[in-house]
């Protein structure tokens, strides 16, 4: 069996907040080149259960379907990553599968802590007060896990829509700090589900809060961004999403050779 | 009987007047803790060598020699630098080290971390490789005994290229004790242990809590006011320090 990667994919009409969809081509162009140098199988999730997107947000809806639409589609499967259609892969990174084992592994989250702090105090009332560690807190983008978390899932599942007014009201006029992520990390830390953390160079997102697209202008030797010369997955989130699609198309055009 | 030592350089500063003023703050934090945690507080307040010839951060690398010259017995030692504070309610960070070398990532500015390992290769170092994701701030450093050698052998070796060092430092503005602390732990093949964020919070700023509401202080226990202006740090020595006094009281 093979282990897959899926990336959620579908683009919504109703919004524009992303200045166009076509970023998603360059993120899959480049998973599908690490999944075939690999030996894995690239997925594209692009019909969620719930086709009512504005509401029930994609990000969550994945977590819901992801077992059901593989096996919809005939796929066996070992182990999963999900991550963001907003992620390029690095040509040469490494097999990062090798790095899981049977435990949910992700990334840490610490490039806007004030956001995550303000994130978690503003979805704590829903998790009836729960101290959640900050520590501890994941990155919802770039997550592996195996068939032994359908039940898990399955209760997250259960847990939205039995809140989903709630949820979304947090979501979309209260708390206004992301979708399923902040939940996400109460659900698994009050489950006390074991997360493995994966090196960071896994998943570098805010490219630009931490002067990751600049090179050493110093001495001038080498003009390829840091992010490319040393991160294994670049996440173009955490700046305004109308520049997306101009900055994942000039770093494409700056690698896509790598990927022939 | 040995106890565990917190050391800080704390030297009056001769280039720019009233720098230092806000250390202060730190003294007082880490003597706080230290009495609370049975540690001793150990405070360098005079230069070893004149500034010219090595600033501050490099005294610290004289951590063991000071410390036995005072007939002072030790344990583990943690070196933080004058710009931090530490929660007084922070857990005993001793506890944590397995007994080796530990520091924090270096969060923050990666185009100056780059430039900082790119520029230090190229000029020093150029058979050692630092990863970037190893790469720490040594503005908390713990170590001990067994690191004594390490720390004379990087002592030999500013002393011996102290010309080249200062030029470097001054050409480039990429760390002084930093960059080349890293390349040793490299070198010396140290077992080195990464600790969470949460012990060396550098760089608050550019992650949005260094605020009014004092937020790093909810998220972690060592926070390292750089990156900021100097009437930014003494602003927010002063505040943390009033904040923690409080918390203290509760």
């Amino acid at each position: 069996m093979k282990n897959v990667v899926v990336i959620p994919a579908i683009q919504n009409k109703t919004q524009d907040k992303f200045g166009g969809w076509s970023w998603m081509d360059y993120s899959i162009a480049s998973w599908q080149y690490w999944c075939d140098a690999n030996n894995y199988k690239l997925v594209i999730y692009d019909s969620p259960y719930d086709p009512d997107i504005t509401k029930h947000r994609v990000t969550w809806q994945r977590w819901f379907d992801v077992f059901n639409f593989l096996k919809n589609k005939n796929i066996e499967y070992d182990k999963i990553l999900m991550t963001d259609a907003c992620s390029i892969v690095k040509w040469d990174c490494p097999d990062f599968f090798k790095l899981s084992g049977d435990n949910i592994s992700a990334t840490r989250d610490m490039d806007n802590l004030g956001w995550i702090y303000n994130s978690i105090q503003g979805y704590k009332e829903l998790f009836n007060n729960y101290e959640l560690d900050i520590t501890k807190y994941i990155n919802a983008g770039f997550v592996i896990f195996n068939k032994s978390h359908e039940k898990l899932f399955n209760e997250l599942k259960t847990f939205y829509y039995d809140n989903e007014d709630m949820i979304i009201n947090l979501q979309t006029s209260i708390v206004r700090k992301g979708t399923d992520q902040t939940p996400l990390n109460y659900f698994l830390q009050k489950n006390n589900i074991k997360i493995d953390t994966l090196p960071w160079e896994y998943r570098v997102s805010h490219l630009h809060r931490k002067d990751l697209l600049s090179y050493n202008w110093q001495l001038n030797e080498d003009t390829i961004p840091f992010f490319v010369k040393y991160a294994n997955v670049w996440v173009f989130s955490g700046f305004d999403k109308t520049q997306r699609n101009q900055l994942m198309q000039q770093s494409w055009e700056l690698i896509k050779d790598r990927y022939e | 009987m040995s106890k565990n030592i917190v050391f800080i350089v704390n030297l009056p500063e001769t280039k720019k007047q009233g720098r230092n003023q806000p250390y202060q703050y730190s003294v007082k934090s880490w003597k706080t803790w230290c009495d609370k945690n049975d540690c001793e507080l150990f405070v360098l307040e005079e230069r070893i060598y004149p500034e010219q010839q090595m600033n501050a951060n490099w005294h610290k690398l004289f951590v063991f020699q000071l410390l036995e010259a005072s007939n002072i017995e030790y344990d583990q030692i943690l070196i933080a630098d004058a710009d931090t504070m530490i929660h007084p309610h922070a857990p005993n960070v001793f506890e944590l080290t397995d007994n080796k070398f530990c520091a924090v990532h270096n969060y923050g500015s990666y185009d100056w971390v780059c430039r900082s390992i790119e520029n230090y290769k190229k000029f020093l170092f150029p058979d050692i490789d630092v990863p970037l994701f190893e790469y720490f701030n040594s503005g908390m450093i713990i170590c001990n005994k067994t690191h004594k050698n390490f720390y004379e052998k990087i002592i030999n070796f500013y002393l011996d290229n102290s010309e080249k060092i200062i030029i470097l430092q001054n050409k480039y503005q990429v760390g002084t004790d930093q960059p080349v602390l890293n390349f040793f732990v490299q070198q010396e093949e140290i077992d080195y242990k990464q600790l969470g964020y949460e012990w060396n919070m550098v760089d608050m700023r550019r992650f949005e809590i260094l605020d009014e509401e004092l937020t790093f202080t909810k998220i972690g226990w060592l926070y390292h006011f750089n990156g900021i202006p100097d009437d930014v740090r003494n602003y927010f020595m002063n505040k943390t320090w009033t904040a923690l006094c409080n918390n203290l009281a509760e």
